[in-house]
């Protein structure tokens, strides 16, 4: 089998807000995830953009249970752009949540933020996951 | 705009989220109105935390009770709780408490209470429509409870 790649929604919502002053904001990027995202090592799912001129400073993960064999498996990494910003997430394993503080990541144009599973889900379920960039100008 | 603080009052108690929750058992508390305990709305989209603070009395600890630690306000996005609390299991570690917005449980399993620490837990990001009240419910009673304080900041920013 072959790993999927699903790709960014177009729609607009699904970019974040660049501030005029250096405040911490926070934009949401959501997917319901479908089994066929979850059951391969490699799948990838875009969930959106980061805007240009922005640093990155830390990401917010909430997944439901999407692994829900009794000894699951599925780890993910998040990337913005060519960056690994988190890996080994496993959150996705018991429908928790977690904060990651990574190295700050400029941009200098938007920047398409995606999620792989680096390890296949045991049994992948269908559920939603929430991410949550914490960036400023 | 400018930045909106949020003053409660008793005649804004029927707004969305803040009537009483319909629970089976437990006791639910009245809200403190007091505006210390209201979050603000920032103007823009800028990430945003607000300290709530409540003192919890005994009776409030019992199992299933479900007591209002303070307001966030409307048309915001609430992505994360930080919780700060006194050791109010000073017999053990049992107490296990939730996190309501609303009628919604948010987080589940706090044990900053158990033994005075503090936690920070990601939700589920939930949007709200007015000011929505926030909850610590008892989920799992203290081997043997003891009055105290406890902080809960939600973070949050406009949506």
């Amino acid at each position: 089998m072959t790993a999927s790649t699903t790709a960014a929604p177009t729609n607009s919502i699904f970019y974040g807000a660049k501030l005029s002053n250096k405040a911490l904001t926070a934009f949401t990027m959501s997917h319901t995830y479908t089994t066929a995202e979850l059951n391969e090592i490699n799948d990838a799912v875009e969930f959106g953009y980061v805007p240009a001129g922005v640093t990155v400073v830390g990401v917010l993960w909430k997944s439901d249970d999407v692994d829900t064999h009794g000894t699951p498996t599925l780890t993910q990494k998040i990337t913005l752009g060519s960056s690994d910003v988190v890996t080994g997430d496993t959150t996705g394993r018991a429908g928790t949540g977690a904060f990651h503080i990574i190295t700050p990541v400029t941009t200098t144009a938007p920047t398409l933020v995606k999620v792989t599973a680096t390890a296949a889900a045991a049994t992948a379920a269908a559920g939603s996951a929430y991410l949550t960039f914490l960036y400023h100008s | 705009m400018a930045d909106v603080p949020f003053s409660p009052s008793v005649g804004s108690l029927t707004a969305a989220g803040l009537a009483p929750l319909n629970l089976a058992t437990g006791i639910t508390f009245n809200p403190d109105t007091s505006a210390i305990n209201a979050g603000f709305k920032i103007a823009n989209k800028s990430l945003t935390a607000y300290q709530l603070s409540h003192t919890f009395t005994i009776p409030e600890l019992q199992l299933n009770c479900l007591t209002p630690i303070g307001y966030v306000p409307g048309n915001v996005t609430v992505v994360a709780f930080a919780v700060r609390s006194a050791d109010l299991d000073s017999g053990g570690s049992a107490l296990r408490q939730s996190i309501y917005l609303g009628a919604s449980e948010l987080v589940t399993g706090v044990l900053a209470g158990a033994g005075g620490t503090a936690t920070f837990h990601v939700c589920t990001p939930t949007a709200t429509t007015g000011p929505t009240l926030v909850y610590l419910k008892t989920t799992t009673a203290a081997t043997t409870t003891a009055a105290g304080a406890t902080n809960v900041t939600p973070y949050y920013y406009s949506s």
